[in-house]
């Protein structure tokens, strides 16, 4: 039987793995050391990083990758506060709303900073989505690859010395490491954590039909030649105290712009994405036996917004919630007859939770949650390639 | 002098260790291993963290280790206490054993079993200990409890471990927080000496000073990139 932790939603049947203290999982025992740590010498910590960074550094001091949803505003926020001047680097994953790629301009334009957009090869992009539903039952690797894997070609690139992340996930969720490590973007740790131990060579194998040539941006630069550069990754979670509902709430003052979700109460982590609390919640719920809402809940219980029980109440209702599946194949190419055929074989068991479902969450918050959520807006446009210029 | 890295397995899995009290999630062990190889990683200690007699994963972390892709040498140790489980590690790509309860028990029919499959070169023994009062204790694994230093007979770990590992638990996934006097309380010779434990860059100065044999860094490997050229630079 599996481990309960005594606290929050999550067993050690985590695919991060968990350990217990005292019956405390590690993500809860972790958590609570954002309550003694001395977050100003933290800062003060970073703040000396930086001058040692900016006393050599020439051109941008740092970059900070994104997607374009709230904490990407909070991050950028943070960064300019610290008076660093960045690059901001995005990849286009092809399954923004209007609503995410408004996010992501109006992050640009708002805190008025230089950009680089990425669009990958679409048909390679595609070929390695098929292969890594295929054999994964994950469709958001190949962006996680790219994402986490050209920003930091571009600061090897430009020998800009410096990516700073928001949160580091495997510390914010399992406790992999203690604030006090200080834990690094390392290419270990994109392998094991962002990418779920899935390097490039698994993801390709044997199944996709891509070429070495189109895959140079996938892959991991030479550490060696970061080392030669200087190139380092830190996250900023290591270095203020993490919340992210109440720093994403705050970014509502740039215009950030949440949406609809009737996946989870949170309108703001991926907000802008057409697929995050579809298509890929579903695989989630498939591969690892929970759906996102469970991050969320054991997140807010870690806070304090929310009791164990409230959760498990909230739990059970966003988890029956359906999920539009069609749109993301339609998307892929797949025939009428082709996404049937799936939904018979690879998501058996689970045809309840595949439908539309347009009706706004019934279920009630607890204040302390409530006071954090706005009334969102739905997407008008979802899987928009490209666009520029968009008013929602 | 080598720098290398200690790696906690158990059931399969990877682990972290923070002053013998804490354990968290790490990763897969081939994931760990590839990559400390890249960071050209002179050794790699994979011990399992048995703290008592009761070891129900021993078969499993072996099928792990069966399957490890490396080229780097690597120990093995933790919870070997009996000759099967010698002569499952000799088919192993392993190349030194790591043992501490069979030397604190002196255990000598099972480390001269181990000599003689291995050679006398692989034999290294895990001393865990802990500074308290100036009083140094051992951590005694099969009973999961520290005894005293002078009950333990350091000449007889001296005459059957061609090394032997000193790893401070109390300063584990520190940095730069190794208790040196250490040096001075047991009655080994430098050379056969590998530190772990707390192990910073200052340590790595203090050990190719005092010419010991090897460094083991723990936890602080995987956190920040090409981490062992950071450290053998100094």
């Amino acid at each position: 039987m599996a481990k309960q932790c005594k606290q929050c939603l999550y067993n050690d049947t985590h695919p991060f793995n968990l350990t217990f203290q005292d019956d405390l999982c590690s993500g809860c025992f972790t958590h609570n050391e954002k309550y003694e740590i001395d977050w100003e010498q933290k800062e003060n910590e970073l703040k000396e990083l930086i001058k040692s960074i900016k006393k050599t550094n020439k051109t941008y001091d740092c970059i900070v990758p994104v997607i374009g949803d709230a904490e990407d505003y909070y991050t950028v926020s943070k960064v300019l506060d610290l008076g660093l001047n960045p690059l901001i680097v995005a990849v286009n994953d092809y399954f923004r709303t209007d609503i995410g790629w408004y996010n992501i301009h109006n992050l640009i334009t708002t805190f008025d900073v230089d950009s680089l957009l990425y669009n990958p090869n679409l048909s390679v992009y595609k070929e390695l989505i098929r292969t890594s539903l295929r054999k994964f039952d994950h469709i958001l690797l190949p962006f996680l690859t790219l994402h986490t894997s050209f920003p930091v070609h571009i600061a090897n690139q430009r020998k800009i010395p410096l990516i700073i992340w928001g949160q580091h996930q495997a510390i914010e969720q399992v406790g992999k490491f203690s604030h006090y490590d200080k834990a690094q973007m390392t290419k270990w740790s994109r392998i094991e954590h962002d990418l779920f131990g899935n390097d490039l060579k698994k993801l390709i194998g044997n199944g996709a039909q891509v070429l070495q040539k189109d895959l140079t941006y996938y892959c991991y630069p030479d550490i060696k030649s970061l080392d030669k550069h200087k190139v380092m990754g830190i996250y900023l979670s290591n270095y203020f105290k993490w919340d992210p509902l109440k720093q994403n709430h705050s970014v509502l003052q740039y215009g950030f712009q949440p949406q609809t979700n009737n996946s989870s109460f949170d309108i703001y982590e991926r907000a802008g994405s057409s697929v995050y609390y579809q298509i890929h919640d579903l695989l989630k719920y498939k591969r690892v036996g929970y759906r996102k809402i469970t991050d969320h809940l054991t997140r807010e219980i870690r806070h304090g917004r929310i009791t164990k029980q409230e959760a498990l109440e909230l739990e059970q209702y966003y988890t029956t919630t359906k999920v539009d599946i069609e749109p993301f194949f339609k998307w892929l190419g797949m025939s009428q007859s082709g996404i049937k055929w799936y939904i018979l074989h690879q998501f058996k068991g689970y045809e309840h939770l595949i439908g539309t479902n347009n009706n706004p969450a019934t279920i009630k918050l607890p204040h302390s949650i409530q006071e954090l959520v706005i009334t969102p807006k739905s997407p008008s446009k979802t899987f928009a390639l490209f666009h520029k210029g968009v008013e929602i | 002098m080598r720098v290398g890295a200690t790696l906690l397995l158990l059931d399969g899995y990877c682990y972290q260790s923070y002053n013998w009290q804490i354990l968290r999630p790490l990763g897969k062990l081939q994931n760990a291993v590839d990559i400390l190889e890249q960071y050209q990683c002179d050794e790699i200690s994979i011990i399992r963290p048995i703290r008592d007699k009761d070891d129900k994963t021993f078969l499993n972390d072996i099928k792990t280790v069966a399957n490890l892709k490396s080229l780097t040498p690597i120990s093995f140790g933790g919870g070997l206490r009996s000759q099967e489980h010698i002569d499952m590690l000799h088919k192993l790509p392993i190349e030194r054993l790591i043992f501490s309860t069979p030397f604190i028990e002196q255990n000598t029919q099972l480390l001269q079993y181990a000599k003689n499959r291995f050679g006398n070169q692989a034999i290294q023994a895990l001393l865990p200990f802990k500074e308290l009062n100036n009083q140094i204790y051992i951590f005694h694994s099969a009973n999961n409890s520290f005894i005293p230093l002078e009950q333990i007979d350091i000449s007889f770990i001296d005459k059957y471990a061609n090394e032997v590992i000193l790893f401070d638990t109390k300063h584990e996934g520190d940095k730069n927080h190794f208790y040196r006097d250490i040096l001075n309380k047991i009655d080994i010779p430098n050379h056969k000496i590998i530190i772990s434990g707390g192990i910073g860059k200052d340590d790595i100065k203090f050990a190719q000073n005092n010419n010991l044999a090897s460094v083991a860094i723990e936890n602080k490997v995987l956190h920040t990139e090409y981490s062992i050229k950071e450290y053998k630079n100094g």
